[in-house]
Parts: structure tokens; C-alpha cells; sequence
């Protein structure tokens, strides 16, 4: 929620606090809360009344505005069609730094538009940066005095924004709840708004109609004498800090009361209600409704309507109807406010894709009391305005109390672990505006009306500690010991069985838990569907089971790595493994319907890649104890089909192994017996490089006396930071002499590299071989 | 070949810690880890020798370099420490540490890598470790931790949910309700969760919908919020290699009550702001806070005699840290120039 600083500090008269100390403080007391920024006009943007308009020669959709600051006129070119003759406007002559649609400033200088001379221009909302407004040109106030600095009549103020966690969101969606919240932990007082006393209910409206629908409090009231114009500035800047956009002072005005109380109130056009009935029902399914942003919105049964003699009026606690909200002739109003289902509200909402300011203050929950405070403080306004009252109804048929919580003070020492007087608590809950009884041993509390979050003893004691500060609280390291058996046998079977297989050579992958429908493909798997588990809202349709082998994933996995491999011909190019879970239905799991099996699988990919699983495998029973002729008991062993693997141009074989790891576990015939390690070294991860390798093979023959850390030594010495690797790959002796073949690979961290510059490096590589090894190439 | 490789392994060994010990301040210990733990150092290249060999002898000479690695890079880090502890300069010794590429020894995934440590760390703190299903009964995810169906929580977490009414668990919570009621633990104790956990939602450079968080949970007749304070304040410390500082800020989760957000002094820039931490100093790591008694009910532990604190956080994030990891994505990624790089 956005939070104007100039509003807080009208509702905390002795607050000294700068905006920065008041995020901070709320931070640490209350929630996360931050500077967003300020809110100001330029200065040099001036009050201005349009006395002439005209249409542009040359453009359809331009006009000629001829605008006066009492004294002189000019005119400018403006493409709003929302501008009247006598409208005050806000003018920028050329030199005013404004915003664009990007936010970022600009200054606008003086320019020829189609033949017409515009010395600056009339602004919108957003380019005065107050809002995301650009729909027309700010209609001002009419006011102000003609010619001076509209910053004037806009004090500048810096916007706080806070993230309202949801068991605040009942009292702290609000100016005054914020104020509230500072003034408890800086022991301040609010000024609290003024409210209007409202006449006794009465039969001027007619009754209300509400079914079985459960809706604590509803409440009406009739107003005439309104006149829809521009709001005082001072409001709409509260309006624009707070996000929202200005319409005209009826609308503003219960705006303002959200934004201040926390309440949201809805104001009908009286004179377009289609009879005299309020109620509440669902919708129908099919029901349409135009709401006031001009959108048709479809409901169903599960949505809530506001209606008038059973017509729909309204998208209860979302938005109002269009046909019967404020216009420009609104001379009578019906100004409504009511406690919907948090629930029902959440819901529409969201099936609707229509957040609004209301829904998302309904979805929280709301007290109903506040109903009362919300309905006369827009009464009060609408009264300072010269609006009359016709009538007031409030059905509150069993008043909302808060719970009396038996509370322990000792109790918060005893959480906090950090000694607190009952004085020091009993201080704080008052200040909190709790009503303290501490007459008996157990205290009986009992939280304000709006703090639906205050229930029970451990409530309070949050709230007495953040309120105290969360620092205060020392820190204690556990009298405990090292637990004696910390690791099930699973899981130390588990890290041995990684340990196994690194040490194997094989690199260990996740893979998702989801079935992927291309990976099954690639291995010539299918999954069986009659007994997969299928997931509802899928990140995409081929990923909508779960998975029951992890071979496809794995597979995919070196798929997905193949241009970076394949450049060697070792006996394995690469080996790779994931212990992990698959899915299928049935009963034997610990969640009803859902059976979840720990796998382990690899692949090897290379000559002797068989030869590599199988032999992984036996050391993998090894490990269990388990004869390794039982080996079908667990799994399987095989090599990947040739035709699959030609598919996708893989030229060397690629075996692989899927083993079920709690059937091992089960079946092992001795105790595991890992022990906790650090988990490595904390180094660091450097990115590899964005451009492309390049590989070129290198064959010598030199003299058995030379190394092959020398010859490899001096090629990396000699690429520096364009040789990227540098693989043995070939290595035979031929007439008392060793021929060694190497695979380079070129690449380089900051650009792409030519064969030019490959060729250079290369010779240069060759040259330095043969000067210093005295080397043959061949 | 003159002599065998687990022998000049074992020689390296030797020299490399007889070098280690040698080193007489900061300075000389880059140049060692060049020479020896480089990415073409004496020990890279050994290993490259290794996929010479012939099968049996590639298992071992493997498994003995794999070690050794390990033991070099403790060594180090320890020397390293030493030196830090000494100068109380920023730990910058390793950040340039990388070891060898690809190889014939394999590489354990940094999350493996990372659930080990929080294993070590957390086990000599007393706590064991338990484990749950992935797919999670609702009433374990949501209604027993306190989250009932209208809750505006629950209804504003991204959840996968199955045809047959279960969920992917949103987060390893549900495990201390299975700890105790299926292990049967009895307060007071102390367990640890940690695993893989789903969100239903779109993939960024910080956002994945599959990621790793660790839950834990101390439960006995005295454990404070003070407690929580110092197991989290070893935890960090402990993981990061170096004293951090911890903030508790108010926050709100159904499940505990009071309810905690945990920052911990930004370890990138030593709190003296950066773009990691946002330039405030702190990183956000977890939520956390008292076990709200409802929750306590629902486990069949009696909420006026026991107390505790839980606190859950993510894995993947500790990790990034650590490794000075930039995207998320790439522990999904099986990218093999990224896993490559971890052991
Ligand atoms: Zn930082």
C-alpha cells in the first residue's frame, strides 16, 4: 500500500520522524515498508484558464487552446478532446522538465505542430508525473488563482510503500491505520478524522433484501444537493499519492475514505437507481454486467451482485455498475457500504481477473464496525460540500465483538527467551488500544474492533515483542547436543550411492518431477497412463504427468549438452546420474492414491560405455551387499536402441541403468555407514563464455623423455586465455618415439573468434612446440 | 608411464600439503591453489591421466584423486580462514577458487552439495533429518499447518495440483507434521527437512517452479525465540564460513505465531551495499517463527507445555551465494559446463 507522507503527518500532529526513519521503524516493528519516491509538480508548471478553443487548420484531431493567466493569452496546440471552454488547466511552458509514457523526463521546448506554432503545452496527469493518467488534460479546480505556480496548491510529499502482510491487512490498509501503527510504537496520538452524526434510521429508504447470504452489516445512506466537480487539490493530491486517479469530488471522496479509514464505500447516481430495494444475491449464470471501467463482465452463480429491486447494480465489493455510477449531472446520491463474504470477493475477483482497491481490502476481511466510521466520514465530507442528507438505513442485526483473550503476561518472557516486566507489556497493549483487565493472575485483553488478527494469548506476545523490538530479543545457542543418529539409513545410503557413482565419473543431474513427453520420445519410452498421476494446471501440456522413469530426463539432459561433447573419441565421453523419485497411483504409499519410488539411473555414452555401466552397477550391489546376479530383482542394464540413437546423431553407443533405490535400501545386507561431510569447497562459479568454442585437433611426435604435462603446459602457456581446454585423446609409440593427438578447444571470453584468429594462435602453438620439444607435427 | 598414477596422486598429495603448511600469509596462498587446485594445475592434469586407464584401475586412481581434491580444498580453506581470522579482510580468498573441469571423476550437484552441508551443520546442533512425500495430501500441506481452505493464503499460493485432489507440496513444512505423527517423535526434539518443492509458476533468472527448501523445527519446554536466534545465527555462519549477522523483522505466516522474516547481513559486500542485497546490506533468507499452537494440536503435542520455533528457506538461494551462482535455472539446466564445476 502506498502511504503519503503529508497525510500521516495531518493525522499525527507531533510526528518528527523523516520518511526513511518511518520505513525503518515499520520495518522492523511492523512490515517491510520503503521510500518509493516523491510527489511533486514542477514548479514552473502554472494554473491556466482556456477561454478560446478552435480546431486545428491542418489536423482533424488537433485544437487551438487559447489560455490566459488573467493578464495575457497564448495559444497552444492540444490533442486532449476532454477540454471545455472556462476550464482551469495545468500550462508547461517551453523549458519545463515533464514526463513521458516510459516515465523518464523530458523537456519540452517550443515546436511547430502541422503548421501551428504551440509555445509549450496543457498537461496530462502523467506528464506531470502523479500518475499513470493520459487519457485527457487535467482538469483543475476552478479555484485557483489564475497565472500562479500550480505548486502552490499541490504541497510536494514523499510516497512510503508498504507490504501489508494479511493479518494486518484488516486495520492497516489505511492512512489511519498506519498513523495508529506509528503512533503506538512512538507513543504519538492520532488526530482522528472528523465524522458526521447521522439522523436515526429511517424509513426514507426502503428496506433491504438479502436472502441467506451472509452479510453481518449493511448500511445506506440517501444523499441530494451534489455537485459532481473537481476536488480541492489538497484531496486530490492524497488521492494521486495513494495511487489512485481524481474523478470528481463524489467519487473522490469515498476514494479518500478508503484510503484514510481502510473501508470501502460505493456512492449511486440516485436518480438512475431502477427502484428503491437494496439487496445482495448471486449472480445468475450468463448475468451480465457493465461495470463503471465500461468492460461487459459474465458472471456465474458464485458471484455476488448488488442490486436495486433484484437488478444488478454492482459487482458486490469489486466495482460498481456503470449505468448507475456518479456523472457529470449527478445531483443525488444512495451511498452504500456493506461486509461481503473475504472468500466469495477472493474468488470473483480472481475468476474475474478484476483486482480492485475494494476487492482486495473485502478479500482480507473486514470489521463490520468500520462500516459505521467509513459511512459518516464520507458523510462529514459530503456535507462540508453542501450535500444534504435524505435518509440513512443500518441493518446490523448482531454487532461484531472482539474475543476476551486470558493472558499470561509472564508468558512472553517465557517465548522470547528475554525477561519483560507485566508493566512494560501491560503499557504496550494500551498503547495498541487493547483494553487491558489485569485485576486476576490471568489478564483479560481484549484487542480493537479492527484488529481481527488479535485472538489468542500467542498474539499478543507478537505484539508486545515487535513492539519492543525484535533486536532486543538476545541470541542463545541451544544447550543441545550432536545428535547421535542423525541420518536415516536412506538417506546415508543415498549420499553413498552419489559418492559411488562421482567417483565412477558420472556427474550427478536433477531433472523435474514432471514427465516430459519429447524426453519419453527420444528413449522410446511410453508412459502408462492408467496408472499416472496427471496434474491439473501443468506448466505446459507435455509436461502434465508425473514422471515414472529417469532415464528420459537424463537422456534429454545429455541431448542438451551434445553440442559441447562428442569432440573426443575417449573410451566415455561423459556419464551422467540422478537418484530421484517417480510417481505412480496406487495404494501402498503414505498419501492415499500416490506411490512415490526413490530411482537411480545413469547413462554412460562412449565405446566403453556398456562396459562402464555394468561394471557401476556391480559396484553399486557391492555396496548393498547384494549378489550381483540378483540384478533383474532391481532393474535393468541395457543400451540405448541404435535407430533412437542415430536419430539424434549420437555415433557412440549410450548405455544406461535404472535401478529401484528403496528396493536396494530394502534388500541390503548390511548397515550404511556414511559420514557428514562439509559438501566441498564454497568456490565459485564462473559463467562459461557466450561465444562459440571452436575445436582443432593437434598430432606430434616427440622424444619419450618429454612429458605430456609439458607439452600441454606449453600450449596453454602459449593460448593463454583463448585455449579453453586441451584432451588427450590418442597416444601410441612408433619407432622409439610418442605420438600424442590432442584435441584444442579455441574460445574465447570476450568475442567471437575468426579463423583468422585461430590460425594465428594455432601456428603460433605449433612453432613454440617444435622450438622447444623439438617436436614433429604430423 | 614410469610410475603409476595413485602413486605420483599420492606424492602430490604430499608435497602440496607440505607446501600448504609452508605458506606464510595470504599472498602465498593463491599462487598454491594456482599450482596445485588450478584449473590447470598439477592435480587437473593427474586427473586428465586418469582416463587412460583401463577400468579397475581407473575406479581407484578416480576415487583417490576425488579425495584428495577434497582434502586439498579443505586444507585450504582452513589455511585460508586462518589468514582471514588474522587480517579481518573480506573473504575474497575464494572466490577465485575453481577446480578442475571434466573429467574421469564426477561431479555431485551444488544442491547435493549444499543439503550435505546444512546436514553437518544442523546434525552437531542435535537435529536429525526427515524426509516426506513430494505429492502431498492437502490437509498436510494447507489445513493442519493452520492454512484452511478460504484462507487468503492459501488461496494466493501457486499450487500444482493432481487430478486426484492431492498437491505438489509449495514447501517442506508438511514434513514436521509427518515427522512427528509418523516417526512418532515425542518433545522434545529437533528436525531438519530438507527437499525439493514445487510453485506453479513462470521461470526467470530468480524464479524456478521447481527449487529446494530446508524446513526446521525445535520443539521443548523452554525454546525461545532466543534459541531460533542462535540456531539460525550458527546456521548462516556456519554455512557461509563467516560470522554474519541476523535481523528479525515482524511477518506473517499462518503456521507460527509470532511470525519472523530473517535477514542476514549480505555476505557478497560485507553489508557495505551491493547489487545482490539491493544495496541495503541484508538478504532476505527465510520465514520463520513460534510454532502457532494450532499446529502444535494438530501433531498431538500439548501447546501449554511445549513450545518451539520453525523456520523454512531456500536451498537454491543458499547455494547461489555460496557458489556465486547468477541464475536459478541452471540447477534444472543438467547444463554439464555448470555441474561440471561442482564437487
Ligand atoms: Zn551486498
Amino acid at each position: 500500500m502506498k502511504i503519503s507522507y503529508n497525510w500521516l503527518q495531518e493525522l499525527l500532529p507531533d510526528l518528527n520522524s523523516a520518511p526513511k526513519d518511518i520505513a525503518e521503524l515499520l520495518t522492523l516493528h511492523s512490515f517491510e515498508t520503503e521510500v518509493a519516491g516523491r510527489l511533486a509538480v514542477n514548479p514552473k508548471v502554472q494554473v491556466r484558464k482556456i477561454i478560446k478553443l478552435e480546431p486545428h487548420p491542418n489536423a482533424d484531431r488537433l485544437q487551438l487552446a487559447t489560455i490566459t493567466n488573467g493578464l495575457e493569452k497564448i495559444t497552444v496546440v492540444c490533442g486532449a478532446p476532454n477540454i471545455k471552454i472556462g476550464q482551469l488547466v495545468p500550462y508547461s511552458p517551453p523549458g519545463t522538465a515533464l514526463f513521458d509514457e516510459t516515465g523518464q523526463d523530458f523537456t519540452i521546448k517550443e515546436t511547430t505542430i502541422r503548421g501551428v506554432t504551440s509555445p509549450g503545452m496543457l498537461n496530462s496527469l502523467r506528464e506531470l508525473g502523479l500518475h499513470p493518467e493520459h487519457a485527457g488534460i487535467w482538469i483543475l479546480p476552478d479555484d485557483l488563482p489564475l497565472g500562479t505556480s500550480l505548486a502552490d496548491h499541490f504541497p510536494a510529499d514523499t510516497i512510503l510503500k508498504a507490504e501489508i502482510t494479511p493479518n494486518r491487512a484488516h486495520d492497516c490498509l489505511s492512512h489511519l491505520g498506519i498513523a495508529r501503527e506509528i503512533a503506538a510504537l512512538l507513543a504519538l496520538e492520532v488526530k482522528p478524522p472528523p465524522l458526521a452524526e447521522l439522523p436515526q434510521p429511517s424509513s426514507s429508504i426502503n428496506g433491504i433484501s438479502l436472502g441467506d447470504i451472509n452479510i453481518p452489516r449493511y448500511m445506506a445512506v440517501g444523499f441530494t444537493n451534489l455537485v459532481a466537480k473537481p476536488s480541492p487539490l489538497c484531496l486530490q493530491a492524497y488521492l494521486l499519492a495513494s495511487g489512485a486517479k481524481p474523478h470528481n469530488q463524489l467519487v473522490d471522496i469515498t476514494n479518500y475514505v478508503m484510503y484514510e479509514i481502510g473501508d470501502p464505500t460505493h456512492l449511486f447516481d440516485d436518480q438512475t437507481l431502477p427502484g428503491q430495494i437494496l439487496g445482495v444475491r448471486p449472480a445468475t449464470d450468463g448475468e451480465k454486467i457493465t461495470a463503471l471501467d465500461n468492460e461487459v463482465y459474465q458472471l456465474t452463480r458464485d458471484d455476488l451482485v448488488i442490486t436495486i429491486d433484484d437488478k444488478a447494480v454492482a459487482i458486490a465489493g469489486i466495482k460498481g455498475g456503470a449505468a448507475t455510477g456518479i456523472n457529470p449531472s449527478t445531483t443525488s446520491g444512495l451511498l452504500e457500504s456493506a461486509n461481503f463474504p473475504p472468500h466469495a470477493i477472493q474468488q470473483t475477483a480472481g475468476r474475474l481477473n478484476l483486482s480492485t482497491e475494494a476487492s482486495y481490502r473485502f478479500a482480507r476481511g473486514l470489521d463490520p464496525n468500520l462500516i459505521d466510521i467509513s459511512t459518516r466520514r464520507v458523510a462529514y465530507l459530503l456535507l462540508t460540500s453542501g450535500a444534504k442528507i435524505t435518509g440513512v438505513m443500518d441493518y446490523y442485526p448482531k454487532p461484531s465483538r472482539r474475543p476476551v483473550i486470558k493472558f499470561d503476561p509472564n508468558q512472553v518472557s517465557q517465548f522470547a527467551g528475554l525477561n519483560i516486566a507485566p508493566d512494560q507489556v501491560k503499557d504496550i497493549l494500551i498503547r495498541l488500544r487493547c483494553q487491558v483487565d489485569d485485576t486476576a493472575h490471568l489478564w483479560a485483553v481484549t484487542g480493537p474492533d479492527d484488529r481481527l488478527d488479535l485472538n489468542i494469548p500467542p498474539d499478543l506476545i507478537e505484539e508486545v515483542l515487535r513492539v519492543i523490538g525484535l533486536d532486543k530479543i538476545p541470541s542463545r545457542t541451544p544447550n543441545i547436543t550432536a545428535a547421535s543418529r542423525p541420518l536415516s539409513d536412506r538417506v546415508q545410503w543415498r549420499e553413498l550411492t552419489r559418492d559411488l557413482l562421482a567417483a565412477a565419473g558420472f556427474t550427478e543431474t536433477y531433472n523435474y518431477s514432471f514427465s516430459h513427453q519429447p524426453s519419453l520420445d527420444l528413449v522410446g519410452q511410453t508412459l502408462d497412463k492408467s496408472i499416472a498421476i496427471e496434474i491439473t494446471n501443468p506448466i505446459s501440456p507435455e509436461q502434465k504427468y508425473l514422471r515414472q522413469s529417469l532415464l528420459p530426463g537424463i537422456y534429454g539432459h545429455l541431448l542438451a549438452n551434445k553440442s559441447k561433447l562428442g569432440k573426443r573419441a575417449r573410451s566415455v565421453e561423459q556419464a551422467i546420474f540422478e537418484i530421484g523419485r517417480i510417481f505412480t497411483r496406487g495404494d501402498e504409499g503414505i498419501v492415499e492414491g500416490i506411490v512415490e519410488i526413490e530411482h537411480v539411473a545413469g547413462i554412460s555414452w562412449g565405446e566403453e560405455g556398456q562396459a562402464h555401466i555394468k561394471g557401476t552397477v556391480d559396484d553399486i550391489l557391492d555396496q548393498f551387499s547384494i549378489s550381483r546376479t540378483d540384478l533383474s530383482r532391481f532393474g535393468q542394464v541395457g543400451l540405448l536402441d541404435t535407430d533412437t540413437r542415430l536419430a539424434q546423431k549420437l555415433n557412440t553407443p549410450v548405455a544406461f541403468f535404472e535401478l529401484d533405490f528403496d528396493r536396494l535400501i530394502n534388500s541390503a545386507e548390511r548397515d550404511p555407514d556414511y559420514q557428514l561431510t562439509t559438501g566441498g569447497p564454497g568456490l565459485k562459479y564462473q559463467a562459461s563464455s557466450k561465444y562459440p568454442p571452436v575445436y582443432r585437433d593437434l598430432s606430434i611426435i616427440v622424444s619419450p623423455q618429454v612429458t605430456i604435462e609439458q607439452i600441454q603446459g606449453l600450449i596453454e602457456d602459449t593460448g593463454k586465455d583463448l585455449i579453453a581446454d586441451v584432451d588427450l585423446f590418442d597416444e601410441y609409440q612408433h619407432q622409439g618415439q610418442t605420438s600424442y593427438a590432442f584435441h584444442l578447444k579455441y574460445q574465447s571470453p570476450h568475442r567471437t573468434l575468426t579463423d583468422q584468429d585461430i590460425e594465428k594462435i594455432h601456428h603460433k602453438i605449433i612453432s613454440v612446440l617444435t622450438k622447444e620439444l623439438n617436436a614433429q607435427i604430423r | 608411464m614410469t610410475e603409476p598414477l595413485t602413486e605420483k596422486l599420492q606424492h602430490l598429495r604430499t608435497e602440496a600439503k607440505h607446501a600448504l603448511d609452508k605458506a606464510a600469509d595470504q599472498d602465498s596462498l593463491e599462487p598454491w591453489r594456482v599450482k596445485y587446485l588450478g584449473r590447470k594445475g598439477q592435480l587437473a592434469r593427474l586427473i586428465k591421466d586418469i582416463s587412460q586407464l583401463d577400468a579397475p584401475a581407473r575406479k581407484s586412481a578416480g576415487q583417490l584423486a576425488n579425495t584428495i581434491k577434497q582434502e586439498l580444498t579443505q586444507a585450504f580453506t582452513a589455511r585460508a580462514a586462518v589468514f582471514r581470522d588474522h587480517h579481518s579482510a573480506p573473504a575474497t580468498a575464494l572466490s577465485g577458487a575453481s577446480l578442475p573441469p571434466a573429467s574421469s571423476v564426477g561431479h555431485l550437484h551444488p544442491i547435493t552439495l549444499s543439503i550435505r552441508r546444512i546436514q553437518h551443520i544442523f546434525a552437531r546442533m542435535g537435529f536429525i533429518v526427515a524426509e516426506g512425500p513430494l505429492v502431498e495430501d492437502p490437509a498436510y500441506n494447507f489445513d493442519l499447518l493452520n492454512i484452511p481452505l478460504h484462507h487468503p493464503a492459501r488461496a494466493e499460493t501457486d499450487t500444482f495440483h493432481t487430478a486426484s485432489g492431492s498437491v505438489l507440496r509449495t514447501h517442506t513444512s508438511p514434513v514436521q507434521l509427518r515427522a512427528v505423527l509418523a516417526m512418532n517423535l515425542t518433545p522434545p526434539f529437533s528436525v531438519i527437512s530438507p527437499g525439493r518443492v514445487f510453485r506453479s509458476e513462470s521461470t526467470d533468472a530468480s524464479h524456478e517452479h521447481t527449487f529446494h527448501q530446508l524446513e526446521a523445527f525445535m520443539v521443548g519446554e523452554r525454546v525461545t525465540v532466543a534459541d531460533f536466534k542462535g540456531v539460525v545465527k550458527k546456521y548462516f555462519s556456519d554455512f557461509f564460513e563467516q560470522n554474519v549477522t541476523t535481523r528479525l523483522r515482524p511477518s506473517y505466516f499462518p503456521f507460527v505465531e509470532p511470525g519472523f522474516e530473517v535477514d542476514m547481513s549480505c555476505i557478497i559486500c560485507q553489508q557495505a551495499g551491493c547489487s545482490v542485497c539491493g544495496r541495503t546490506g541484508w538478504l532476505e533468507m527465510m520465514g520463520a517463527g513460534m510454532v502457532h499452537p494450532n499446529v502444535l494440536k494438530n501433531m498431538n503435542i500439548d501447546h501449554t507445555r511445549w513450545q518451539g520455533f520453525a523456520f523454512g528457506g531456500g536451498i537454491d538461494r543458499l547455494a547461489m551465494l555460496r557458489h556465486h551462482i547468477d541464475d536459478v535455472r541452471l540447477f534444472m539446466s543438467g547444463r554439464l559446463d555448470f555441474l561440471n564445476q561442482f564437487s
